[in-house]
């Protein structure tokens, strides 16, 4: 049995330096962090291309460089805390993050008529990224701490407030970056035992919701669906940004116009093209097969999650993974959903790969969890599995 | 441990289920990337295109009009212009003010203007929202580009004067089409909304020539519409040159001459009717239409009193006065009711059908026809009048081109008034009555002539009978080539029946006039001028006898007139001066102009015809 590794431990005084190094490289899963990795650099080849093609070194692409490296350490962080430690801490990060979501209105200013970021010394940070890793750790000491694999009333109103809260504190400014956290409170609680019928239940109530909420909806918020069935309803308004991510795919052709040479992307017809929308700027420049290559590393990155989760040894460890899973999986299918005009127009990077230090932090973080639960032998408690 | 099995069982199952729920839903995205990169890859490429290539029209340059001898009288200069593209996502108000802070052209006109052409024009014609943009204003709009990216800066041709005011009514001015002027299918079919287009004198007539054909230009913008690149698919084709019968010289020295008086003068080429020189004084600066011309200044040119705006020369009738003297002479004579010895005797006062004075109060005394005509004698064609009747006189005078249009290659010309009995019965309501030829006889009456049509009247003496239509239109020539595509075709003249004789005494009269006679100060020394004076009393009637003359007011000053030809051997130009309300005798104001023209012609020619 593995143990956490802490410094001044004898074993690694034993056996020396290589052979901790040998460890290090057995424990790690470099598939994981290799894709990862991948696609980070992908995405600063891509920031460059959105800013200034080959003509020159962009701001943007030197900080997402900086913000790199600074998400490797917060891998290597992540890997080296054992796991139980960061179950320990949960409620406490989960508390800290309640706050900075709240120091938003206080302290929020504005950018791209949102007020969901606060500047801290320079830089710009996003605490709904910060609270969206500390849910996923709270989440998953909750169903560690669940004594069996049964839902309880107390678990639904636990997983509820521990993802409800944030979620609601968000929704105040953002309705789209809210609405990443409901999956997180779905995939919890189905992958606690929810009962089959409930979740029939639960789909016929949304079924039956779905108008009233339609009726809820603002002006704006309903031509966002409806621009998904047709943009050219509101060409020069809502419809803008799915036209033109739409024109920016589809002539990238099979194999693209070639990297910094997107018209859509040099002449800046493509909208938040550093952004949101820079799976555009990939299938325009490398076209279907840059695209394709593009999804298929987030394909890995999510397999080995699954995989690092069913080796995790106990609930907390797969807890943490299938939380990493779902953020990741949820951002990635709506941010790319969003661009190829089947859902919505919804303000969510793409993980990775769009610009944006704190979203680039957070995903690294995630995966960095679950690299840390592979890596301390999928314990992430101090109690054995049942 | 079954429960745990079971459980991490179930959690593995279910973890996998989502797994697969993510790994379902990229599926899909790729089957939708298929489609729209692999499947519809062309139609998405033409719209990239569409947003980023434009077209835009390169305009094309107006033909130059030229004088006779080739010399510029109208030219281009480049200017630039700001223009609103309607297709692109525009938002009003927005335009407006940055227009106004642009330009200082209030937000609610540009808003008008916009809306104007959003109802009447299809989105994809251009606005033109100001002319004529200075340099520094390009710059502030460059510099500013992304606040507004619907405008752009549009290159233009303009219309210039080097000669200023220079033959103004002539050569006439430029400005917008407007929606009256697209409803004419000539029109139409060469211009769009916001082109120029000749909408007076011969930049009007000749419009067909000096319209050029725009070309197309290939842009590709940027989201802003900002020109990243552009390349000429068709390059614009510059109008023909229009050149003109008039002599710049001439011109000018007959406006030199008729400055700060208002009048007319008309030279012609009795040979074959060319105009060499149309001047209607004052004139108006052609460059105030350039751009487009403010509601201001449109508004100061139609109150001047001066009425810089009419084209006297050929538009404002008057009466001919003592020019119509020679006419009366040849009626006389063809007629055969005087020989040119038969004399009359003017005591200054004569009882014809009415008591009526000479214009020398204690009279000529007895005078023959060329004394008549030397000194311009009243009685002597009140007497003429009576015998001769009007129907000589006026059937006489229709030969001649009077009561009808000259048929000049302008617009606006009027026919005057040939009276007779049936205009009379027409117009006035009454018959005719001899008292009125008496009238009519000494150029007054209800007789009214345009200067163009007493400039025919010299010329049909001085080309011995062969009356021309007058014409400005030389030639249009083809700017790169230098081929001439069309030329004015000389019509047959008409013919009046002068016989021989006639003209023989005509000629020699008028040479005297100006030898000996009133016309004295027409003289041009080294050339045989032939002319006659006139003093016309205006329509308005006289003043009252004993008012002193600098209390006259100006509706009864007489006009001042001279007409004339030479050189009276060969004659080559014919001419008409009038000074309006002069207040003086034609032979003192209006006979000095004709000597200015004669010697501006005469330096030029002089050496050519050896004279």
């Amino acid at each position: 049995m593995a143990t956490a590794f802490a410094p001044g431990s004898s074993e690694v005084h034993d056996e020396g330096l290589r052979a901790l190094a040998r460890r290090w490289v057995r424990r790690v899963d470099w598939w994981l962090l290799g894709a990862s990795l991948a696609a980070a650099l992908l995405g600063i080849a891509f920031i460059q291309s959105a800013e200034a093609g080959a003509d020159e070194l962009a701001r943007r692409t030197v900080k997402q460089a900086i913000f790199l490296l600074v998400g490797l350490g917060v891998v290597v962080a992540c890997v080296r805390v054992p796991t139980k430690t960061w179950m320990k801490l949960a409620p406490w990060l989960w508390a800290a993050s309640l706050v900075g979501l709240l120091a938003v209105f206080v302290l929020g200013h504005e950018a791209g008529g949102q007020r969901n970021w606060i500047r801290v010394g320079g830089l710009s940070v996003q605490p709904s990224e910060i609270a969206k890793v500390a849910t996923v750790l709270l989440v998953a000491r909750i169903a560690a701490a669940m004594p069996r694999p049964r839902l309880r009333f107390r678990d639904v109103l636990a997983f509820g407030f521990a993802v409800g809260i944030p979620m609601a504190i968000v929704a105040v400014q953002d309705e789209g970056t809210a609405a990443t956290f409901a999956p997180l409170l779905a995939v919890a609680l189905f992958a606690s035992g929810l009962r089959w019928r409930w979740v029939v239940v639960g789909l016929l109530a949304a079924a039956v919701l779905a108008p009233v909420a339609w009726g809820q909806l603002a002006d704006y918020q309903r031509k966002r669906f409806e621009v998904v069935v047709d943009p050219y309803v509101d060409a020069s308004g809502v419809g803008y940004h799915p036209i033109q991510a739409r024109i920016a795919i589809g002539s990238g052709g099979i194999t693209g116009r070639g990297w910094g040479e997107g018209p859509q992307n040099r002449l800046g017809f493509l909208p938040e093209r550093h952004t949101d929308y820079i799976f555009a700027v990939v299938a325009e420049e490398w076209g279907f097969a840059g695209a394709v290559v593009l999804l298929a590393l987030f394909l890995l990155i999510l397999r080995r999650l699954v995989e690092t989760a069913a080796a995790a040894k106990d609930r907390g460890g797969a807890f943490l993974c299938l939380g990493a899973l779902t953020f990741l999986g949820v951002h990635v299918v709506i941010n790319v959903g969003m661009v190829v005009g089947l859902l919505p127009t919804v303000g969510i990077p793409l993980p990775f790969v769009s610009y944006g230090g704190s979203a680039l932090l957070a995903s690294f973080a995630m995966v960095g969890l679950a690299l840390g639960v592979r890596a301390h032998g999928g314990k992430a408690t101090t109690e054995s599995a049942r | 441990m079954r429960s745990a099995e079971r459980e991490s069982g179930l959690l593995a199952r279910r973890t996998r289920l989502v797994f697969w729920g993510f790994a379902l839903s990229l599926l899909v995205f790729c089957g939708r990337l298929y489609d729209l990169q692999v499947v519809s890859v062309e139609q998405w490429r033409e719209s990239s295109q569409a947003n980023s290539v434009k077209r835009r029209a390169l305009p094309a340059s107006r033909g130059l009009i030229r004088d006779a001898s080739g010399r510029l009288l109208v030219g281009n200069r480049l200017a630039h212009d700001l223009v609103l593209d309607r297709e692109a996502e525009l938002d009003p108000e927005g335009v407006a003010s940055f227009v106004e802070s642009l330009t200082g052209e209030p937000r609610e006109a540009i808003l008008e203007a916009i809306r104007v052409a959003d109802e009447t024009q299809p989105d994809h014609v251009p606005l033109v929202l100001a002319r004529d943009l200075s340099f520094s204003q390009v710059a502030w709009l460059e510099a500013r580009r992304e606040r507004a990216p619907a405008l752009s800066v549009r290159t233009e041709v303009l219309r210039q004067y080097p000669n200023g005011s220079l033959a103004s009514h002539v050569l006439g001015h430029v400005g917008e089409i407007d929606a009256r002027g697209l409803l004419d299918p000539e029109l139409a079919a060469r211009h769009r909304m916001g082109d120029l287009v000749g909408k007076a004198g011969v930049e009007k007539e000749q419009d067909r020539w000096l319209t050029g054909e725009r070309g197309v230009r290939r842009v590709v913008v940027d989201n802003v519409g900002r020109e990243i690149s552009s390349t000429v698919e068709l390059p614009p084709r510059a109008g023909h040159d229009v050149h003109l019968t008039i002599d710049l010289a001439v011109q000018r020295a007959a406006e030199a001459a008729l400055a700060g008086q208002r009048g007319a003068c008309v030279v012609l080429d009795p040979r074959d009717g060319s105009v060499r020189a149309l001047v209607s004084a004052p004139g108006y600066e052609p460059e105030a239409f350039v751009g487009g011309i403010s509601d201001v200044r449109w508004q100061q040119l139609n109150d001047d009193p001066g009425k810089p705006l009419r084209f006297r020369a050929i538009s404002e009738i008057y009466p001919p006065g003592s020019v119509w003297k020679p006419l009366m002479a040849a009626a006389g004579l063809m007629e055969g009711v005087r020989q040119p010895s038969d004399e009359t005797t003017c005591l200054g006062v004569a009882h014809v059908h009415g008591r009526r004075r000479c214009w020398k109060k204690i009279g000529h005394g007895a005078l023959d026809m060329r004394g008549s005509l030397i000194n311009s004698c009243n009685v002597y064609y009140y007497h003429l009048g009576r015998d001769l009747g009007i129907t000589p006189i006026e059937r006489l005078a229709a030969d001649i081109g009077f009561g009808r249009l000259a048929g000049i290659d302008l617009a606006g010309e009027k026919p005057g008034i040939l009276p007779s009995d049936p205009w009379k019965r027409r117009e006035v309501g009454e018959r005719w009555y001899d008292g009125d030829t008496i009238n009519v006889a000494i150029g007054q009456g209800f007789l009214s002539v345009t200067p163009l049509q007493v400039a025919q009247l010299a010329a049909s003496i001085a080309a011995r009978g062969d009356v021309h239509r007058p014409h400005v239109f030389s030639h249009a020539v083809d700017p790169r080539t230098g081929e001439v595509v069309d030329r004015w075709e000389g019509e047959r003249p008409v013919r009046v029946p002068y016989d021989s004789a006639t003209l023989d005494f005509l000629h020699e009269a008028m040479v005297a006039t100006v030898e000996d006679g009133t016309g004295r100060r027409a003289r041009v020394p080294g050339v045989t001028v032939a002319g006659k004076t006139g003093t016309a009393q205006p329509s308005s009637g006289d003043a009252p006898e004993d008012m002193p003359d600098e209390e006259v007011p100006d509706r009864y000053r007489e006009h001042a007139w001279f007409m004339g030809f030479a050189p009276a051997e060969s004659p080559e130009l014919a001419f008409a001066v009038v000074v309006e309300h002069a207040g003086k005798h034609g032979g003192e104001v209006a006979a000095p102009v004709a000597r200015s023209v004669i010697e501006a012609w005469a330096r030029a020619h002089v050496t050519v015809t050896g004279q």
